[in-house]
């Protein structure tokens, strides 16, 4: 009897602990131009709003992509969208690319809903601007099952909305993508001399 | 079985099915006076795109969490608003935006509470971990770098930020 309360209580405690771990990651590290969230506006304006521009023109369509984990801390990649669709349920949506600029509307893509990482990526610099009008998540939680899948207690889910903008005739000031510098580089950039400092001084 | 006996039970299957403690929420920034992005990438005043570590420096990294709750089994909606918080992060560092920017979502343990979380007024939650990167423009560009003149001194000094003030 002893030893199958201890079995209950590990098998409990390892079923909570995977689970509880569960969620969804939403970024745009991977992309080559801004993905805005908010008012749009620009850098060095003082708050000023960023010129607007037109919807994307299918040939400048930005390339999104949507890669979902799932679950018990195993990041292991289970679908990829727009590529293709989960068989499995579909309680995480994204918005895929119509050819108008607008993926609010078409191209939904379906996730399981098990741990996941959504991930907002352009390719290159092919579309000036993503800007996002709408993110909304939720979730439940339940000893019985909300959900259909390898773990019932989580359910979460997100759905973006946004458009993807470019200048009027495609990308005409596009400007030549140099290599991304290395993550150290990225995060802690050689110190340089700021306003006021003497940038000969030893 | 009588029909009432699998009514009761129908009804029950039903109740403990649909009893899930939970949230759901937009995530906003409309008010936000600096530019927000979730890539590395912002827009300057002329269009031009930026970038962290070529045009953009890190000027430091946050966190921070919201906890947006929600009751009937989340079915009630309602709004985690950033930008204050966000706003509040970028003038403390002196900078003009946010790049990285990364929403982490995930269930908060109330749900938990078998059998609490079959009452339609139980609060569910959610805990919402926001991440990102104040940055500023460089000064100059790492690649069209020059050696100090005079001249260029003066004119860098000219187009100053505000943000490098006092640092």
């Amino acid at each position: 009897m002893s030893s199958l309360r201890t079995l209950a209580v590990t098998a409990l405690a390892a079923a909570l602990a995977g689970c509880y771990s569960h969620g969804v990651v939403i970024t745009a590290r991977e992309a080559g131009s801004p993905v805005l969230l908010g008012p749009v506006r620009s850098l060095g304006g003082s708050g000023q709003r960023a010129a607007p521009l037109a919807p994307a023109a299918a040939a400048d369509q930005v390339k999104l992509s949507l890669t979902a984990f799932e679950g018990l801390n195993i990041k292991r990649p289970i679908a990829t969208c727009p590529e293709g669709l989960s068989p499995r349920s579909s309680k995480i949506l994204f918005y895929g690319t119509p050819a108008a600029g607008d993926w609010a509307t078409g191209n939904a893509c379906a996730l399981a809903a098990e741990a996941d990482e959504i991930t907002l990526a352009t390719s290159g610099d092919a579309a000036r601007r993503v800007e996002l009008r709408s993110i909304e998540c939720g979730g439940r939680t339940s000893f019985v099952p909300c959900n259909v899948g390898s773990c019932t207690l989580d359910d979460v889910w997100c759905e973006i909305e946004g458009d993807v903008r470019a200048p009027p005739g495609g990308s005409p000031a596009r400007q030549p993508r140099r290599p991304a510098a290395p993550p150290e580089a990225r995060e802690e950039p050689p110190m340089r001399p700021r306003a006021g400092e003497d940038a000969s001084a030893p | 079985m009588t029909s009432a006996t699998r009514a009761g039970l129908l009804a029950a299957a039903l109740l403990a099915t649909a009893g899930c403690a939970g949230a759901r929420y937009a995530v906003r920034a409309d008010h936000a006076h600096h530019p927000i992005s979730f890539s590395p990438a912002l827009p300057d005043a002329d269009g031009r795109t930026l970038r962290l570590g070529e045009e953009l420096e890190p000027l430091g990294s946050f966190r921070f969490s919201r906890t947006p709750v929600g009751i009937l089994y989340g079915a009630t909606g309602t709004t985690v608003e950033l930008s204050e918080e966000l706003d509040r992060r970028v003038d403390a560092a002196r900078g003009e935006g946010v790049v990285n920017l990364s929403l982490a979502v995930s269930n908060c343990a109330t749900g938990y509470f078998f059998p609490l979380n079959l009452l339609p007024i139980l609060p569910g939650c959610q805990v919402v971990e926001v991440s990102g990167v104040v940055v500023a423009r460089r000064r100059s560009a790492p690649v069209a770098f020059e050696p100090p003149t005079r001249t260029s001194a003066a004119s860098r000094d000219g187009a100053t930020r505000p943000a490098d003030e006092g640092r």
